[in-house]
């Protein structure tokens, strides 16, 4: 709904109903509060998930370390990881990039522990036990952020579409907010038999 | 079945026959006692009251009282049977097949059923006593369960017997009035009028306790609509908002059950879409809805059912060992529940 014919629709319901302004005006300050209660909802869950993936972050040195010294064949992997860590400390939190970067971060972190099968040594380290046990749920974190930042994303997207709330989100500029989505690579149905023949 | 355990419940089961053929003698005499008892308590109830009237009816009241009462020796044979099974036999039979398990005839865990905080939802209110019976402890692969049959009972208005009371009362009016105007008495004597409160079980089901497979601190509760009290969600908007409620993506869990959580992040973290398609799997199979609740890393499961677990029937022959294969079948069901769940897988950080 456009503003203009926003503020039409509201005149009118106002003009309509002023004799009833005790209910009509209550109704028009809970619409617009609960507006505003689901949008700040919305951040607070968007920032759950950057809590989430900064702790995953954190992690990743130790990781690094940890399988440097048994895995002298993997060093390109570990540089990349190392490398996408960095730059996301660098890029802007609130970015559209951002969301690409980590989820390529996973991609190559899950990959590396699949690598990790291969190195029985490094396999049975305790610290390697207890990095991949926090790397999962790390990983298990990071999805019930996003399930719940995606859970507040609809409920501000319904009012924000739904009559009559919709009228007062024209009025103030409530924006829809994106969901959180699977890339690509994260669709594509994984090939085994290549996995099976490294 | 290994031989072992095949003579093991071949000796308990010539025992339980030899207890059942005595319960069977008795349930001939019982099925006489029985009626007989209920006949002179109806008997008792009518001559009781009249004989503050008619004291010379005494002697007679007093001869009924004391054949009722001889008539109580009787227990019914099928509860005592299936008493003796759960007391005697059924310890032994987990001790032999499942160490890890101990096992009581009766009894729950008053603690674990406070802390699941079902007992707080208004559903519950108004409970007067709780009843739990084949109460089991144990591990199932490392992860500690409880379980147990559980009743909640609350009072509940008997109209029968109150109609039944009142229409005495009535009667005894008269007679009441006629005797105080001979004896001349001043003070006439109080006539029962109210209603007669009977307890009844209102719920019945299965409680199971079990520590979950991820650590977490907060509450997660789902609660079936058609046990979700509109009394709670109001004191929910008056009192300070504990529980914020949430939706989860399984449609059909979204249409029958209302889901609260403290965060949902904990929420979410707690209910996976893999834990969310296995509590559906329970609900299929069961054909009922669970209550569950989730708190600080535990998990409490109340499913409403009317099965007997152990049951025991003196009709049915204890012919040899394959009569306690149901009982097993019943033990491992237990075990399918909690690894249905995937409770016992621990890849997380509780290990």
């Amino acid at each position: 709904m456009n503003k203009p014919i926003a503020y039409l629709i509201l005149i009118i319901a106002i003009v309509v109903t002023l004799p009833l302004f005790f209910i009509t005006i209550p109704l028009l300050i809970i619409l617009y509060n609960g507006l505003v209660k689901k949008r700040n909802h919305v951040e607070f869950s968007f920032s759950g998930v950057d809590v989430a993936l900064q702790n995953r972050g954190e992690l990743i040195p130790n990781l690094v370390a940890s399988v440097k010294a048994y895995m002298d064949h993997e060093k390109s992997t570990l540089h990349d990881i190392t490398a996408l860590r960095n730059k996301l400390l660098e890029v802007d939190p609130q970015s559209s990039k951002r969301f690409g970067m980590e989820n390529q971060l996973s991609g190559l972190l899950k990959n590396l522990m699949v690598t990790v099968e291969s190195y029985p040594d490094l396999k049975a380290s305790e610290n390697m036990l207890h990095l991949q046990r926090s790397l999962n749920e790390m990983e298990e974190k990071i999805s019930a952020s996003r399930r719940a930042y995606n859970a507040a994303v609809m409920n501000l997207n319904n009012a924000i579409e739904t009559f009559p709330s919709n009228v007062m989100a024209a009025v103030y500029n409530f924006k829809m907010s994106p969901f959180f989505k699977a890339d690509e690579s994260a669709r594509a149905v994984p090939n085994l038999k290549e996995g099976f023949n490294k | 079945m290994d031989e072992d355990l095949r003579s093991f419940l071949k000796e308990r089961a010539v025992q339980l026959e030899i207890q059942r053929t005595k319960a069977l003698k008795m349930n001939y005499f019982y099925r006489i006692a029985k009626p007989l008892r209920t006949f002179l308590k109806g008997i008792l109830i009518l001559l009781f009251p009249v004989t503050f009237i008619l004291p010379f009816l005494l002697p007679i009241t007093i001869f009924v009282g004391v054949l009722f009462l001889a008539l109580l020796i009787f227990n019914n044979p099928q509860e005592v049977y299936e008493s003796n099974l759960k007391n005697d036999v059924l310890p032994t039979i987990f001790n032999k097949i499942r160490p890890n398990f101990t096992y009581s005839a009766n009894g729950y865990n008053n603690r674990a059923l406070a802390e699941s905080e079902i007992l707080d939802k208004g559903f519950f209110a108004n409970t007067i006593e709780i009843q739990g019976e084949d109460f089991v402890r144990g591990t199932i692969e490392n992860v500690e369960v409880e379980f147990c049959e559980i009743k909640f009972l609350k009072e509940k208005t008997n109209y029968g017997k109150t109609a039944g009371g009142c229409f005495l009362s009535i009667l005894l009016i008269p007679i009441e009035i006629v005797r105080n105007l001979v004896n001349g008495n001043a003070r006439p004597n109080e006539i029962f009028f109210g209603s007669i409160q009977d307890v009844d079980v209102y719920f019945s089901g299965f409680f199971m306790y079990a520590d979950f497979h991820k650590e977490f601190e907060g509450r997660v509760l789902m609660m079936p609509k058609k046990n979700d009290k509109f009394r709670d969600r109001v004191n929910e908007i008056f009192q300070q908002k504990s529980f914020i409620k949430m939706g989860i993506e399984n449609p059909y869990i979204n249409d029958n059950y209302n889901i609260y959580t403290t965060n949902p992040q904990t929420g979410y973290y707690v209910l996976s879409q893999s834990l969310i398609d296995k509590i559906h799997i329970v609900i299929e199979k069961e054909k009922a809805l669970p209550i569950i609740s989730f708190i600080h890393g535990k998990m409490y499961f109340l499913i409403p059912w009317d099965k007997n677990l152990f049951k025991a029937d003196i009709f049915t022959k204890v012919e040899d060992e394959r009569y306690f294969l149901r009982y097993i079948d019943e033990i491992e069901s237990f075990e399918k529940i909690v690894m249905g769940l995937n409770l016992d897988v621990r890849i997380w950080s509780k290990t």
